[in-house]
C-alpha cells in the first residue's frame, strides 16, 4: 500500500521555504557583489559546448570585442585563443560548422567587413538547437542585464579556475608516455584516414556549396569581402580524396580570381593531435604564417 | 514537453490555479486529464491516438474482469495483457528484430525500421498491464473499490491513471492498486508544502546542475573520442557518468513525487539512496524492480522452485528488465549482468560459510557501486564494441596525460551525489539530527546554485525507454 506522508496545513509560519528564500537572496547579493568587484573580466568556458555558447552570446549581446573580422569555422579554428589573431573575432564553434557561426552573424547587429570562411569542416550542418539556445530569452536577457547569471560567470567555473590558479601557479600537469600516446594517436588517425579516403557525394557538396554561396550573398551584396582558408591537418591526410574533393569544390563555386584564398604552407608540415586539430604549440606556429 | 523548460512551468501554474479552485471540486478529474493530454501532445499530437488506444484496451479489458461474466475473466485479462505487449513489442521492439532478422534490403524490414518510438510507451504499458493484473487476482481490495459500476467514470479514472502527467513519460511506474483508491477531491489545505518544495528543489537540483552539467564531461565517453585518454580520466569519466544517470533519473522522479503531492497523490519512492547499497535493485528504480519482481519475477516461480530455476528466474527477469530499457541487444546484455551478478551473490550466502561483519559491509556497498557503475557503460555505448574498446583503452592508456580540467569538473560535479548519499548515512546520528535544524542552508544553496550554474538543457535520459 502507498506510505501516506502525514498532511500538514500550508500557512506562513512553516519556515523553511521563507529560510530558503531569504538564504538565496543572500548568496544571489554576495554573489553579485563578488563578480561585480573581483571577477569582473574573469571568463570561464568548463566544456567545449559552453565555449561556444559564451562565445556565441556574447557576440549577440555585442558584450565581446565586435572587431570588423570575424572568423567561422569548426573546432579545427576553435583551438585559436583570443590573444593569437588580434582584430579578428573567432566564432568557430567547436563539434559545429560554419552554418553556425553565418546564422549567428546572420542575425547580428553587427555587421563584419571581412568574414574568414574555415573551409574543412564544410559538410557538417547546423545544429538545429543552438540558435534557439542562444537567444532563449530568459538566458539571453538575465544575461544582458545580470553579469553573474551569464555561463562565463558560473560559480563553479570561477572556483575551479581560480583553485587551478592556485594549486598548479599557471603550469599545466602533463604525464605522457611517449609509445602509449603514438599507439592511441595511430589509432585515431587511421579512423581518420578512413573518413577521408572516400571523397563526399557530388550531389551533396554542391548542394552545400550552392546554399553557403546563397548564404554569403547576402552579406556580399552589404560590402563584405569573403575570405577563405584551409585549416593545417596531418600530411597524410591533406591530399586525400574527401581533402582534395572539398578543395576542388570550393574553387569551382568561388572561383580564385574572385575570392581570396588561405592555404597552408606546404613546406610546413603538422602531427596534430588526432589527424585533424593542431596541438597548442602547432597553433602557435601556424599564426606566424596566418596571413591575408 | 520537459519538466525543465518554460512552456512546463506555465501548464502547471495554469492547471494548479484551476484545480484548487472552489467551482472545480467535481471537474479536477478532468482537467488533470486534459493538462496531460496537452503535456503528452505538445511535441507530437499524432502520439495521442496510441496513449488513448492503449487506454481503451485496458478501460474496457479491466472492466469486463470486473462486470463480466466470471469464466470470462481470466480470457479478457490474458487479452488485455498480451495486446499491451503487442503494442509495446511492435513500437519499440520492431526496429530491433527487423535489423537482425530481415535487413534493410527487404521492404518489411526498411518499415520495421523506421516504425518511430512513442516516449513513455514503456511506462504507461506496463501501468496498463498492472491495471488489468490486479482487477483480475483482486488479492489486496475490492475489484468493485477499484471499477466502479460506471463505465464512464471507470474510464476518467483509469484515464488519469495511465496518463497523469508527473509520471506520463518516465515514470515511476504506478500500480493500479496503489493510485485509483487515491482519487477523490482534494484541497488546498491538504498540500504538504515543506515536502513538495524540498522533492522539487531537490530534483530540479540534481537534473539541472548535476546531470545537465556533467552531460557535457561525459560526452568524451563516445566512440572514437576515448581512445586517446588516459585511463584515470576514462575511469573518472565512467563515475560521472554513474552520477549523472543517478541524477537525472532520481532528479526526475523527486520532480515527479513532489508535483504528484501538488495535485494531491502520493507516489512511493523511486530511489533509495542507491549507491550506498547492498542490494542495487531494491533502492534504484524502486517502481520498476517492484513491478518486475510482482508481476514477473514470482509468476515464473520466484525462489520456490528450486535453486536452479531461482537463479534462472533473476536471469530472465533482470534480462527481460533490461530489454524493457531499450530496443539494443546491449541493453539485454546490461540486464543479464545484473542477472548474473544476483544469481551469483544468492549462490554464495547460499553455498559458502563466509559472511561479512556488519562492521565491513562498506566493502561490498563499494563492491555493488563499481559492478554497477562498469555496467552503466552498456547504457552510454549501444555498440557491444565499443564497450570493449572503452576497456581496452582503460587497460592501455595509463601513459597517456590525464585530462585534468575533465578530472576536476566531473569530480566536483559528481560531489553532490556523494553528499547526498552521506546525508542518508549521517541521518541515525545525533549531531546530523541536529544539523537538520539548519538544511534550510543547503537548499539556499541548491536554489543560488539552480539559478546561476545550470548546465545546458538536456532531455532526461529516461524519456528514450
Amino acid at each position: 500500500m502507498v506510505r501516506r506522508a502525514p498532511l500538514s496545513i500550508f500557512n506562513f509560519k512553516s519556515m523553511i521555504i521563507r529560510k530558503t528564500i531569504l538564504v538565496t537572496i543572500l548568496l544571489l547579493l554576495g554573489y553579485a557583489a563578488l563578480v561585480r568587484y573581483c571577477f569582473r573580466d574573469t571568463t570561464v568556458a568548463q566544456h567545449q559546448w559552453q565555449g561556444n555558447l559564451i562565445k556565441a552570446r556574447n557576440y549577440a549581446l555585442g558584450i565581446s570585442d565586435t572587431n570588423r573580422t570575424v572568423m567561422l569555422g569548426s573546432s579545427l579554428s576553435y583551438r585559436f585563443q583570443p590573444n593569437d589573431l588580434p582584430g579578428i573575432t573567432n566564432l568557430s564553434m567547436a563539434g559545429m560548422g560554419i552554418f553556425d557561426g553565418l546564422a549567428l552573424v546572420a542575425k547580428s547587429k553587427h555587421r563584419p567587413d571581412t568574414l574568414l570562411i574555415e573551409m574543412n569542416l564544410l559538410l557538417r550542418p547546423p545544429d538545429a538547437g543552438f540558435m534557439d539556445l542562444v537567444y532563449q530569452p530568459y538566458a539571453f536577457y538575465t544575461g544582458k542585464y545580470i553579469p553573474m547569471l551569464r555561463e562565463g560567470k558560473q560559480p563553479a567555473g570561477i572556483l575551479t579556475d581560480q583553485l587551478s590558479k592556485w594549486a598548479l601557479g599557471g603550469k599545466k600537469k602533463t604525464s605522457t608516455d611517449a609509445a602509449v600516446a603514438e599507439n592511441a594517436f595511430q589509432q585515431v588517425l587511421e579512423l581518420q584516414k578512413q573518413n577521408f579516403a572516400k571523397a563526399p557525394a557530388t550531389d551533396s557538396l554542391q548542394q552545400t556549396l550552392h546554399l553557403l554561396k546563397t548564404k554569403l550573398q547576402t552579406l556580399e551584396q552589404s560590402g563584405c569581402r569573403i575570405i577563405f582558408y584551409e585549416m593545417p591537418i596531418n600530411p597524410v591526410l591533406m591530399h586525400s580524396p574527401f581533402a582534395n574533393a572539398l578543395r576542388e569544390g570550393f574553387l569551382q563555386t568561388f572561383p580564385a580570381g574572385q575570392y581570396h584564398y588561405i592555404f597552408p604552407p606546404e613546406n610546413l608540415r603538422f602531427h596534430t593531435t588526432d589527424g585533424i586539430h593542431l596541438s597548442r604549440g602547432e597553433v602557435l606556429q601556424y599564426v606566424k604564417v596566418f596571413r591575408f | 514537453m520537459l519538466f525543465n523548460s518554460f512552456i512546463f512551468l506555465g501548464l502547471l501554474a495554469i492547471t494548479f490555479i484551476l484545480y484548487y479552485l472552489p467551482r472545480m471540486e467535481h471537474w479536477q478529474v478532468p482537467l488533470l486529464i486534459a493538462a496531460s493530454l496537452v503535456f503528452y501532445a505538445y511535441s507530437n499530437p499524432w502520439l495521442l491516438l496510441l496513449l488513448l488506444f492503449s487506454a481503451s484496451i485496458n478501460i474496457l479489458a479491466s472492466y469486463g474482469v470486473v462486470f463480466g461474466k466470471p469464466e470470462r475473466r481470466r480470457l479478457l485479462a490474458t487479452a488485455g495483457v498480451v495486446i499491451n505487449l503487442l503494442v509495446l513489442a511492435f513500437f519499440k521492439y520492431s526496429p530491433l528484430l527487423a535489423g537482425a532478422f530481415l535487413g534493410v534490403d527487404s521492404s518489411l524490414g526498411t518499415f520495421l525500421l523506421q516504425i518511430p518510438l512513442p516516449i513513455g510507451i514503456s511506462f504507461f504499458t506496463f501501468e496498463g498491464i498492472s491495471l488489468l493484473v490486479d482487477t483480475y487476482q483482486g488479492k489486496e481490495f475490492n475489484r468493485e473499490a477499484l471499477v466502479p459500476r460506471s463505465l464512464s467514470r471507470h474510464a476518467q479514472r483509469t484515464l488519469l491513471f495511465i496518463s497523469f502527467f508527473p509520471h506520463l513519460v518516465a515514470g515511476p511506474i504506478l500500480k493500479a492498486h496503489d493510485y485509483l483508491p487515491q482519487i477523490q477531491a482534494k484541497h488546498w489545505k491538504q498540500i504538504p508544502w515543506d515536502s513538495v518544495f524540498v522533492k522539487v528543489l531537490t530534483g530540479y537540483f540534481l537534473k539541472l546542475v548535476v546531470a545537465d552539467n556533467l552531460k557535457d564531461f561525459t560526452f568524451w565517453i563516445a566512440y572514437p573520442y576515448f581512445n586517446n585518454q588516459s585511463t584515470l580520466t576514462l575511469a573518472v569519466l565512467l563515475l560521472g557518468y554513474s552520477c549523472q544517470i543517478f541524477a537525472d533519473f532520481a532528479g526526475y522522479s523527486l520532480i515527479a513525487i513532489g508535483l504528484a503531492a501538488l495535485f494531491g497523490y502520493q507516489f512511493n519512492d523511486n530511489f533509495n539512496f542507491p549507491y550506498i547499497a547492498a542490494s542495487f535493485w531494491k533502492r534504484w528504480h524502486i517502481s520498476l524492480s517492484s513491478f518486475l519482481m510482482e508481476y514477473l519475477y514470482i509468476p515464473l516461480g520466484g525462489n520456490r522452485k528450486g535453486k536452479f530455476r531461482t537463479y534462472l528466474n533473476l536471469i530472465i527477469t533482470m534480462g527481460l528488465g533490461g530489454l524493457w530499457h531499450g530496443a539494443a541487444w546491449s541493453y539485454a546484455v546490461w540486464g543479464l549482468f545484473h542477472g548474473a551478478l544476483l544469481a551469483i551473490e544468492r549462490w554464495l550466502q547460499q553455498n559458502t560459510p563466509l559472511r561479512i561483519p556488519a562492521s565491513f559491509s562498506w566493502i561490498k556497498r563499494v563492491w555493488v557501486f563499481v559492478m554497477v557503475t562498469l555496467g552503466w557503460l552498456l547504457f552510454k555505448l549501444p555498440d557491444f564494441n565499443h564497450v570493449i574498446g572503452y576497456f581496452t583503452s582503460m587497460l592501455h592508456n595509463q601513459g597517456l596525460a590525464h585530462n585534468y580540467t575533465v578530472i576536476a569538473y566531473i569530480l566536483l560535479y559528481a560531489s553532490p551525489v556523494f553528499l547526498y548519499h552521506a546525508c542518508y548515512l549521517l541521518t541515525d546520528r545525533s549531531w546530523g539530527e541536529r544539523l537538520q535544524a539548519y538544511r534550510y542552508w543547503v537548499y539556499g544553496l541548491l536554489l543560488f546554485l539552480i539559478i546561476t550554474n545550470s548546465g545546458s538543457p538536456g532531455s532526461f535520459i529516461y524519456f528514450q525507454f
